[in-house]
């Protein structure tokens, strides 16, 4: 695999008569490569990574991730990455409010993801997660009685437990105040670096940039 | 699959008030469906089985229905009587096998008096196989003696032991013309059948024959009366009512009914009593049938309940069903936790409803005994509760379909976040 996301001419808009939303010529991301995807809100960041997640699809031109063409409307083998190579951290409600820590970070493994893993190694690896995270008290705990920072960690374990590929990471800090920005951060970074995810990491918050590989303005591309 | 049962089961759970109320909706209907099939069921039985493996009812010649209702049930009067000659002729009939006699007429403080002999604790039967059964006592023996109804026992707490007077015609409250010089000793109580049989008063037929005559005779102000009456062999039977009849082989029903339809000596009429039971059972029913459709009604309506608070619950579970998207559900699985949700919701509603409908039969089946003629609790399922319970969760999930269709379309259009 030589990239994992591959884009040439891509074109979005949600419907023939509706202005574009996105276009963007070319943009590729290196294996193991973090970008960072500046913009401000409704800049298109949402739509990009929905195309990335094969949600949505391109209205003209070629988009190709984890070497599988996300182009076409056919859902199957988009579902299919998205669900064994994708991992998604949102800005805020990550976590299903009536099942615990654990049972959250489980949660793509009920939803049918499957990598291999016994059950066991699964459990050894979940306990090493959390511990690199600094949450393993928190694994029995209801999710509404974690504070934000925590929420985000837990979003995290569950992200990297599934040993993802790519990683999209929508705002995720946004709402941490600094010292939990960057001790999340370097956490984030530490496991991608673990696992060789690669990163697109969305935000307005430009004081993050200087620790990406590369800062990408989406208003750029349009 | 565990798992989908697990998340859905959380996911109830975490909506336990409005869960609750659906489930006392569908609990409640599904037990009144399956209450009132037993009900019904019991109902049916004990009126189309009051009396069982006889093959002809006799009487006189009047209405089929009349003579059924007087001799089965207790209800209305026999117009003509059945001499005692007629009666000795069939009953000697080489293709009878045993016959039950019947004297109506009069009746103790409200319940019929039934003049009969030992043949009816021998073999009458109803509800299939089950014979009488005496709670205390014995059949009586003696001319004086009484065996009596389990009604008549509780209603109006009567042991053994204690006289009756048995007043002539059928009244309620203090005895217009009782037989007051001829009173009969309670030697019997029945068990409950949970039918006619549990209303009326037994009485050998050659006492009742010599109250009669003692009333004549009273009015007769003879003043050499003599009590000292039983064994007495020189009372004759003049008439009864009606008599049960058991052939020696089946075959031969159809043919002696005609014969003694046709019988020359005195206008009789032979009914078998099965086929007019059930035949008047089917008049009856049209009260069943609106019970039964009010049940479904309510069934219905608890259905729409279950749509009700799923299409509710909806618009909040928005994001959790984007966040089940984004984590790699397809669309097929998150329309398929809302079914599951369904089935679970419907699955726990007719478990209680089966247990609230039983333990109701338990709890009040004792008061109701009799009246309706439930005498067990069966825990098992007939064949129309088990359809009554699998259309409920069919149903169910039918309408679960609606909210899983309205989510996986919402779930299309939100992507990874929301959108209005």
């Amino acid at each position: 695999m030589i990239h994992a996301i591959d884009i040439k001419n891509l074109v979005f808009s949600y419907s023939a008569q509706s202005e574009v939303v996105l276009r963007i010529a070319e943009f590729q991301l290196q294996v193991g490569e973090k970008v960072f995807l500046a913009g401000p809100s409704g800049s298109g960041k949402t739509t990009f990574l929905e195309l990335i997640a094969g949600i949505i699809h391109p209205t003209s031109g070629s988009l190709q991730v984890l070497s599988q063409d996300f182009s076409s409307a056919n859902g199957d083998s988009k579902d299919l990455v998205r669900k064994n190579d994708l991992s998604f951290i949102f800005q805020n409600f990550n976590l299903i409010p009536y099942l615990n820590v654990e049972e959250n970070i489980r949660l793509p493994f009920w939803l049918g993801f499957q990598d291999g893993r016994n059950e066991q190694q699964v459990t050894d690896d979940l306990q090493k997660i959390l511990k690199d995270l600094g949450i393993n008290s928190l694994q029995k705990k209801k999710v509404t009685e974690l504070s934000f920072g925590q929420s985000q960690r837990v979003a995290a374990a569950r992200a990297f437990l599934k040993r993802p590929k790519l990683l999209l990471a929508d705002e995720p800090t946004s709402a941490l105040d600094q010292d939990h920005r960057d001790a999340f951060l370097k956490v984030l970074f530490d496991l991608a670096q673990n696992f060789e995810t690669s990163m697109v990491f969305v935000s307005h918050d430009k004081g993050l940039q200087n620790r990406f590989d590369r800062v990408i303005e989406i208003g750029s591309w349009k | 699959m565990k798992n989908y049962f697990l998340i859905s089961w959380k996911s109830l759970l975490n909506r336990l008030s409005v869960v609750v109320l659906t489930l006392t909706c569908i609990s409640l209907s599904t037990a009144l469906l399956l209450t009132l099939e037993k009900i019904k069921d019991s109902a049916e039985s004990a009126f189309t089985q009051t009396v069982s493996q006889v093959d002809l009812l006799v009487g006189a010649r009047s209405g089929q229905l009349q003579l059924l209702l007087y001799s089965v049930f207790n209800m209305g009067q026999a117009t003509h009587n059945v001499s005692w000659k007629s009666y000795q002729y069939w009953k000697n009939h080489p293709a009878v096998d045993w016959t039950i006699p019947y004297s109506l007429g009069d009746s103790y403080r409200g319940f019929r008096t039934v003049g009969t002999d030992e043949n009816f604790f021998k073999y009458y039967r109803f509800k299939g196989q089950q014979s009488i059964h005496f709670k205390t006592g014995q059949a009586f023996s003696q001319h004086q003696e009484a065996v009596i109804g389990s009604d008549v026992a509780k209603n109006l707490k009567i042991n053994l032991g204690e006289p009756l007077l048995i007043t002539h015609g059928v009244t309620k409250g203090t005895a217009f013309v009782a037989h007051e010089d001829h009173p009969f000793k309670v030697v019997g109580i029945l068990k409950a059948t949970g039918t006619a049989i549990d209303q009326a008063v037994y009485v050998p037929l050659e006492g009742l024959e010599l109250m009669h005559q003692e009333s004549e005779s009273v009015t007769d102000k003879s003043e050499d009366h003599d009590h000292d009456h039983n064994h007495d062999s020189s009372i004759e039977i003049k008439n009864i009512t009606s008599f049960f009849l058991r052939t020696k082989n089946r075959i031969e029903v159809l043919n002696l009914q005609r014969s003694i339809n046709q019988f020359q000596n005195e206008p009789l009429m032979a009914v078998i009593p099965g086929a007019v039971l059930s035949e008047l059972w089917q008049n009856l029913s049209y009260f069943e049938v609106l019970l039964k459709v009010i049940s479904w009604v309510v069934a219905g309506f608890s259905l729409l309940t279950l749509l009700l608070m799923m299409l509710s619950s909806l618009e909040n579970r928005r994001r959790e069903m984007t966040l089940f998207r984004a984590l790699g559900a397809h669309l097929f699985q998150i329309a398929f936790f809302l079914i599951i949700e369904a089935f679970l919701i419907s699955f726990i509603g007719v478990v209680l409803g089966w247990l609230i409908s039983r333990l109701g039969f338990v709890f009040i089946g004792p008061f109701l005994n009799g009246t309706i003629g439930i005498d067990s609790i069966s825990w098992g399922l007939n064949f129309n509760e088990y359809f009554s319970i699998i259309f409920i969760l069919v149903s169910s999930i039918l309408v679960s379909l609606i909210p899983a269709f309205k989510v996986s379309h919402q779930v299309l259009k939100d992507g990874l976040t929301l959108k209005n």
